[in-house]
Formats: structure tokens, C-alpha cells, sequence
């Protein structure tokens, strides 16, 4: 079986077994969240071996150059020894510009680059992965431009098991550092000028935010096609930038949005009651299936099993792009 | 001569070929709980792969590989003779030539085997 050393101690993996797995297994503190390639969150850097076409995908080509690899997705052949790499190594420091409440349990957290930090390209839509000073990580989807507005804007659900939000909720404050790496993912617009093709968005929850950075973006390229935007919560708590949408859904003719929840929306009468699944289905123009685009995001079982119903009323698979919503807990360093 | 794979359309073929190929799976209540995972992307990474190999195109597929991959799905000829028919059903929609579509069910025809585990 290869061994796998990390500072200066070997550990033994079994067979078929991540790096990350065997660290674990081991008792060793290795930063991860989604075990699925996604989050890269659990970015090591390969001192020797040569890590596996798997577990650089999706990795900028800088830092696959550099030899960094996702140690939740590299099971290595022979022996390799790897180093975490540092808070501010393949990462980009930001400050944290605001924090305030957009509902009873969302909070709105903007960041800035820190001084001397270089930003990072980015879309509305990908996500970063965020790290904490205490090590702790989490990824969160974009939900502005940042090229527009000079800040990147993040929503967060507030998870009491979530070490990273509770951490945002009750420590942090304007300010404070965090690191950010990234960004990753295909949620994003973009514009094609041969065709106007419908874009139908869904969200549950903070899933609203990489959506309302895609519809930004496409309003921002004036895109040509009908645009509609669902999003759903249990109750009307969870909802919201309601007011914001309504306005911009006022000024652009081509947008609209619709807000729904499961239990009674009370007495805002712009919201309604009904199924966030079955509205976005019924919101699919059924003479456009063969090019209208779909943004699903939120929980993943919501996602999941959306996805595979546009996909058999006609929508193509490559048209319907899903955000890398990740709800398991995360380890801290 | 250039290989069934080439005469097809190669990899844009493929692509072409499996969301009409996966829907017809997901449609059939025969087989379309064995295609019943949560995880799409993976779905259509297999069925790519098979496509790829049914269309004689370079794969990494061994008999081994699709022995071991269906070992445990308890597979009867019904099944076999289901993936088969979307096979050719999703190759007539896209007008492939009758002569292109023997070749392609003659790859298909020799895992049988492989996949039924006999």
C-alpha cells in the first residue's frame, strides 16, 4: 500500500484510499468540506509524487503547476509526501467590509481585498472558498460583479452547526482578514449573441445568491431572451431581497420574478403560495425546451431531483448548470 | 476506410447522442431504476462512456471493467435487450445509416456477456 508523509510522518493508506481519507483516518488535521472535487478546500501541495489527472481537475493551471492537488480525490499509486499549504498560499486575503442582516437568519457579508492583495478574476455565480483565522473553511457562491461593484458579495444562512458561520455570526467583525480561494464552478452567464435563449432561475433559500448574481450579469450584458426568477422558502423569513427583485423585475421588461413559500406567505401579497419544483416547471416555455438555460440552486436534494425532471421535459443536459451547494459540516484545522 | 467511430461524427456524435440516449433510459420503467442516482454529471459521464465504445471510438473499457461494473444489478436478458433497443431508437432519431447502426449493435452485441455475467 503507498504511503503518504506529511511533515516529516508517514501514514499508511489502504487500498483505494484518498489522501484525505488516509489523513483523516489517521488523526491528522487536514481542512476539507465536500469530499467531491468541488469546494478545494482541502488543497495540499504535493512535495513529492506526481498527483492524478482527478485530483487536479478543476484547478487553476497556475496552481496545478505548482503541484498543488485536492487530497479528497487523489488516491495515489506509489509514495507521496505533501504540505498544507499556508492561509495566505494560493489564496487571496480579504477584508470584511460590512456584515448586516438581509432577514431574521441571513446575513449579507461583503469583502474587499486587502491591501497589497492581488483580486482575483471572477464571475457572479462560482463561489470561494473561504478560510477563517482560526483555519476553518466553507465555500459560499458569489452573488454581485465584482468588477462592477469593487466588493464581492456573500449570503449566508445561519447553520448552528456550521463552524464557519457561527463564527461569522457571533466573532467576526468588519475588518477582520479572511482568505479566499478560487474561484470555481460553470454557474455562471454567458451571453451569446447569436441567439436570445430563455434563462430560467431557481433557488431555495441562500441559494438566491449566485442567482441574483447571474441575473445581474445578464441584465448587465443585456441579454435578449425572457429571464424568470423563482425563488422559494419554507416561510416568508426565509426569504429575501423581495423588494429589491420586485423593482428590478418593474424596470426590465424581459425579467420577471416570483417569490414563493410552502406554508402561508402571510400578508405580502407579491409572494405567493405554492411549489418551488412545480412553478419552475411550469415557467419552462415548452416551444424553447431545446435552448432555454436553467440555473438550479439551493439544497441539494431540491437541486437533484429538479434537475432530472427539466431534463426529461426536454431541456439538454449541458443547458441546465447547478451550483456546488455543500451542506456538510466542516472540519476545523 | 474510416472507423465506424469517424463515419458516425466522433465525439460531437456522442454528445449529440446521450441526453437523447439517458432520457429514453430514464423513461423506460424496465431499466430506469438502475440509472436512478442522485448524481447526473456521473449518469451522463457512464453513458458517454458507453456511447463511446458502442460507436467503436477510443475507451478505456475492458471486459473486466464492464463485467465488475454490472456484477451486482442482477441484469436478464429483458434489460439487455431494453438498453439495446434505446440504443438503436436514439441512433434512428438522429438518422444514422442503417449500415452504421449494425456495426454500432454489433460492439453493443459482444458485451453481452460481460454485462449479463454469464
Amino acid at each position: 500500500m503507498p504511503q503518504v508523509t506529511l511533515d516529516a510522518t508517514s501514514y499508511t493508506l489502504a487500498n483505494n484510499e484518498t489522501v484525505l481519507d488516509g489523513l483523516l483516518r489517521h488523526g491528522q488535521h487536514v481542512p476539507h468540506a465536500c469530499k467531491a472535487g468541488a469546494c478545494q478546500a482541502c488543497l495540499v501541495k504535493a512535495v513529492s509524487g506526481v498527483p492524478s489527472d482527478k485530483a487536479r481537475r478543476g484547478l487553476k493551471p497556475g496552481l496545478q503547476a505548482g503541484g498543488y492537488a485536492l487530497a479528497c480525490q487523489w488516491v495515489p499509486d506509489s509514495d507521496v509526501e505533501v504540505k498544507l499549504p499556508g492561509l495566505d498560499e494560493a489564496a487571496s486575503a480579504l477584508t470584511i467590509a460590512s456584515l448586516d442582516m438581509l432577514g431574521p437568519s441571513i446575513m449579507r457579508v461583503r469583502l474587499t481585498p486587502a491591501s497589497g492583495s492581488i483580486m482575483f478574476q471572477s464571475r457572479p455565480g462560482q463561489y470561494l472558498n473561504l478560510i477563517n483565522p482560526a483555519g476553518v473553511s466553507r465555500s459560499y457562491s458569489i452573488a454581485n460583479d465584482f468588477d462592477t461593484d469593487a466588493y464581492v458579495e456573500l449570503h449566508v444562512a445561519n447553520t448552528p452547526q456550521g463552524l464557519f458561520t457561527q463564527w461569522l455570526f457571533n466573532s467576526a467583525r468588519p475588518g477582520d482578514l479572511v482568505h479566499a480561494r478560487g474561484p470555481a464552478g460553470d454557474c455562471f452567464y454567458v451571453k451569446d449573441d447569436t441567439q436570445d435563449y430563455p434563462i430560467v432561475l431557481a433557488g431555495t433559500g441562500t441559494g438566491l445568491a449566485p442567482l441574483h448574481g447571474i441575473v445581474h450579469d445578464a441584465l448587465r450584458q443585456r441579454h435578449g431572451g425572457p429571464m424568470t426568477l423563482l425563488h422559494g422558502g419554507s416561510v416568508p423569513e426565509r426569504l429575501y431581497y423581495v423588494d429589491e427583485l420586485h423593482a428590478l423585475a418593474e424596470s426590465n421588461a424581459g425579467f420577471h420574478y416570483q417569490a414563493l413559500t410552502l406554508a402561508s406567505p402571510g400578508n405580502d401579497s407579491r409572494i405567493r403560495q405554492g411549489d418551488l419544483a412545480e412553478a419552475t416547471l411550469a415557467s419552462l416555455d415548452p416551444a424553447r425546451l431545446a435552448d432555454t438555460r436553467v440555473f438550479l440552486c439551493g439544497a441539494p436534494e431540491f437541486v437533484q431531483a429538479l434537475r432530472k425532471k427539466i431534463f426529461l421535459k426536454g431541456v439538454k443536459s449541458a443547458h441546465i448548470f447547478c451550483d456546488a451547494f455543500v451542506s456538510r459540516p466542516v472540519a476545523a484545522t | 476506410m474510416a472507423s465506424v467511430f469517424e463515419q458516425i461524427g466522433g465525439a460531437p456524435a456522442v454528445d449529440a447522442a446521450v441526453d437523447i440516449f439517458y432520457r429514453r433510459v430514464l423513461g423506460d420503467p424496465i431499466i430506469s431504476h438502475f440509472f436512478d442516482s442522485v448524481d447526473m454529471d456521473r449518469q451522463i459521464g457512464k453513458q458517454k462512456a458507453f456511447l463511446t465504445m458502442a460507436f467503436g471510438g477510443p475507451n478505456g473499457y475492458t471486459g473486466k471493467d464492464m463485467r465488475n461494473a454490472h456484477k451486482h444489478m442482477k441484469l436478464t436478458e429483458e434489460h439487455f435487450n431494453a438498453v439495446a433497443g434505446h440504443l438503436v431508437g436514439t441512433l434512428e432519431e438522429l438518422n444514422v445509416p442503417q449500415n452504421l447502426i449494425d456495426d454500432v449493435m454489433k460492439i453493443a452485441a459482444s458485451t453481452h456477456d460481460d454485462v449479463l455475467n454469464v
